[in-house]
């Protein structure tokens, strides 16, 4: 059976890569402090945990 | 008996989980969006905010990436009525990276790209960016915007046909004949 041979795409390249360098960049601070404040409130609900 | 208690918190783990998971797709699609840095990463974490103090009206099994995504744009559709500055694409990340296709003579840096999207009409540029950047399927896509397939299809052909003419004249040769 044939195999489809997909042409580049240097569009469709482009936007992958533009997606790849934010996702791979480290995650800032800001948002490690918002899952912080989430882990918190889901503590704080825990049995035996008191508000 | 289970204790609904214990449901609770191990629904809100899953849900936790699941927003960490999409950390990066959030920000991608973010900046993406709004073209700016800071106001991308502001916009991701809002997004996460609603969405964890929406969590109760989220069903389990159902897409949580489109669910957030739809949180993310309706946000940035509410925040650029009211700030004039999302305009343009930060450069630091972009200039770093060049696209190049391994066997062929012509590149194109990402940077090009990513200043030619922020020339897009937002409704182009959203779909190049969730379907072209972010892999959504077109269903994903029309569920997050809200319109027909049909609709998402003909916006990211045009898009795409708009993006490859902004890019071909900004460098000069014709790398996108091809593209529909």
């Amino acid at each position: 059976m044939p195999t489809a041979v997909t042409a580049f795409d240097p569009v469709s390249a482009a936007l992958q890569q533009l997606h790849q360098a934010v996702a791979s960049e480290a995650m800032p601070d800001d948002f490690l402090r918002l899952l912080e404040e989430i882990d918190a409130k889901i503590a704080a609900v825990r049995p035996g945990n008191s508000v | 008996m289970t204790d609904p208690s214990n449901e609770t918190l191990a629904a809100d783990q899953r849900f936790r989980d699941q927003l960490v998971a999409l950390i990066p797709s959030l920000r991608s699609f973010a900046r993406g969006l709004c073209g700016w840095r800071d106001m991308a990463d502001d916009l991701a974490q809002d997004a996460m905010m609603r969405g964890w103090a929406a969590r109760a009206s989220f069903t389990p099994g159902t897409n949580f990436r489109a669910w957030m995504f739809m949180i993310l744009r309706n946000q940035f559709y509410t925040t650029i009525r009211k700030n004039k500055r999302m305009t343009s694409w930060d450069p630091e990340v972009a200039e770093r990276v060049l696209v190049e296709a391994p066997s062929q003579q012509h590149a194109i840096h990402v940077a090009d790209v990513a200043k030619a999207l922020q020339k897009l009409p937002a409704e182009q540029r959203e779909v190049l960016l969730l379907v072209g950047a972010n892999g959504v399927s077109y269903e994903e896509a029309s569920e997050i915007i809200g319109c027909a397939i049909g609709t998402i299809k003909s916006r990211l052909a045009r898009g795409r046909k708009a993006l490859a003419g902004l890019i071909d004249g900004a460098s000069g040769d014709a790398l996108f004949e091809d593209v529909a």
